[in-house]
């Protein structure tokens, strides 16, 4: 199938975010791949920095466009998390997909712990990348324009905003702060 | 300069694995430090490939007292402990003590935030989680490598043996092989059967 995608802007970087769901050839039993794969563009650069790894491999879904839209969704919305700085969310999330860490409710062999940490790894390459790239791009605006703004405000507003722009179904967003306030504090 | 490395082999059934540890200095940083890498091979009898996975382990700043000279020898018991401490998780997640297997992994990597003790921002946190997940990837393969090899044992020797305490013999096995100081090889392969099998 086609490729699903959805893309941010942050000032001058472009964040694009693509989701396939394959069934794996070569298997004798039925087996499938949710890929992820994250494009980060700067303004003026001749190249993209492209990553790619497995997100997860489900069970059969109902519809691959579903599965694909669903990986775009919550690899945005860890983004968000990661970004507001809320870490406990972020863990709770990652611990739902991955199930690395027991629960009261639910107990867990170390093989799917094991299992579950790695799986993590494999999406944190393109997922690092991502991340580390939106919080360069925040400081370099920020330095651009010489405010005052409180970084870990403007991680918080940015989160919510890509929490927001993962559940609804535009594929783009401009995060880039349009007004900032007189005091040079806050934005909008 | 190629620091000592340091190695453990197991044997179970048709099946060796070889753990082996090195810690690689970083040209010209201040303060001087470094990364211990690990890696494991797999080997089954008869095979002639081999399955190698290497991944980095922990990354150190040599000890501030240390002189020039002493170097070769704190890398090799760096080299030593990330052996041990590996053949322990593999022994743990053998037992299945799933608990006590995210506290070890947690006082090395420091990826759970505990509340009012060990706040996490979620850059450490991501950083530390990805590199716990770079180490389960030979972990797995050696893990899910011994578990076939019980099972191919159980079968071929046809013993109706409980693969479940199996593992946890062989976890056990492979915990106290990873505090004994100066062997460097052991074959778990068990050789007695008891009368009812």
């Amino acid at each position: 199938m086609e490729w699903v995608e959805k893309s941010a802007r942050f000032n001058n970087l472009a964040l694009t975010v693509r989701a396939r769901y394959r069934r794996l050839p070569f298997f004798g039993e039925p087996s499938h791949c949710t890929e992820i794969k994250v494009v980060l563009t700067l303004d003026g650069a001749e190249r993209s920095i492209v990553r790619v790894a497995p997100f997860r491999y489900p069970k059969t879904p109902q519809s691959a466009e579903e599965e694909a839209k669903r990986a775009v969704r919550r690899f945005l919305r860890w983004l968000g998390f990661a970004l507001a700085d809320d870490t406990p969310q972020l863990i709770a999330e990652l611990n739902a997909e991955y199930a690395f860490l027991p629960t009261n409710e639910r107990s867990l062999p170390s093989l799917d712990c094991v299992a579950g940490l790695g799986g993590i790894h494999d999406v944190f390459e393109p997922f690092f990348y991502a991340f580390a790239f939106l919080l360069m791009a925040i400081q370099a605006w920020r330095n651009e324009l010489g405010a005052e703004i409180e970084m870990s405000a403007l991680r918080a507003q940015l989160g919510e905003r890509l929490l927001q722009f993962a559940e609804q179904d535009a594929d783009f967003v401009d995060l880039t702060p349009k007004e900032v306030s007189a005091d040079g504090v806050s934005v909008r | 300069m190629e620091y000592p490395c340091a190695e453990k082999g197991v044997r179970f059934g048709d099946l060796t694995v070889v753990v082996r540890a090195q810690w690689h200095r970083w040209p010209n940083s201040e303060p001087p430090g470094g990364t211990t890498e690990i890696s494991v091979t797999l080997m089954r009898d008869g095979i002639d490939a081999r399955i190698v996975k290497t991944a980095p382990f922990r990354k150190t700043d040599l000890p501030l007292r240390c002189l020039p000279h002493e170097a070769p020898r704190f890398a090799e018991a760096e080299a030593k402990r990330a052996v041990n401490v590996f053949l322990r998780w593999l022994g743990l997640a053998l037992i299945d003590d799933v608990w006590q297997l995210l506290i070890e992994l947690d006082d090395a990597y420091r990826f759970r935030p505990i509340e009012e003790v060990r706040e996490l921002s979620s850059l450490e946190f991501l950083t530390n989680l990805r590199d716990v997940g770079s180490v389960m990837e030979p972990l797995l393969a050696v893990l899910t490598h011994l578990l076939c090899a019980i099972h191919v044992w159980r079968l071929q020797t046809d013993v109706e043996a409980d693969a479940t305490s199996m593992c946890v013999q062989l976890g056990e096995q492979l915990i106290a092989f990873a505090e004994q100081d100066g062997v460097r090889f052991a074959d778990f392969t068990p050789k007695e059967v008891n009368a009812n099998a």
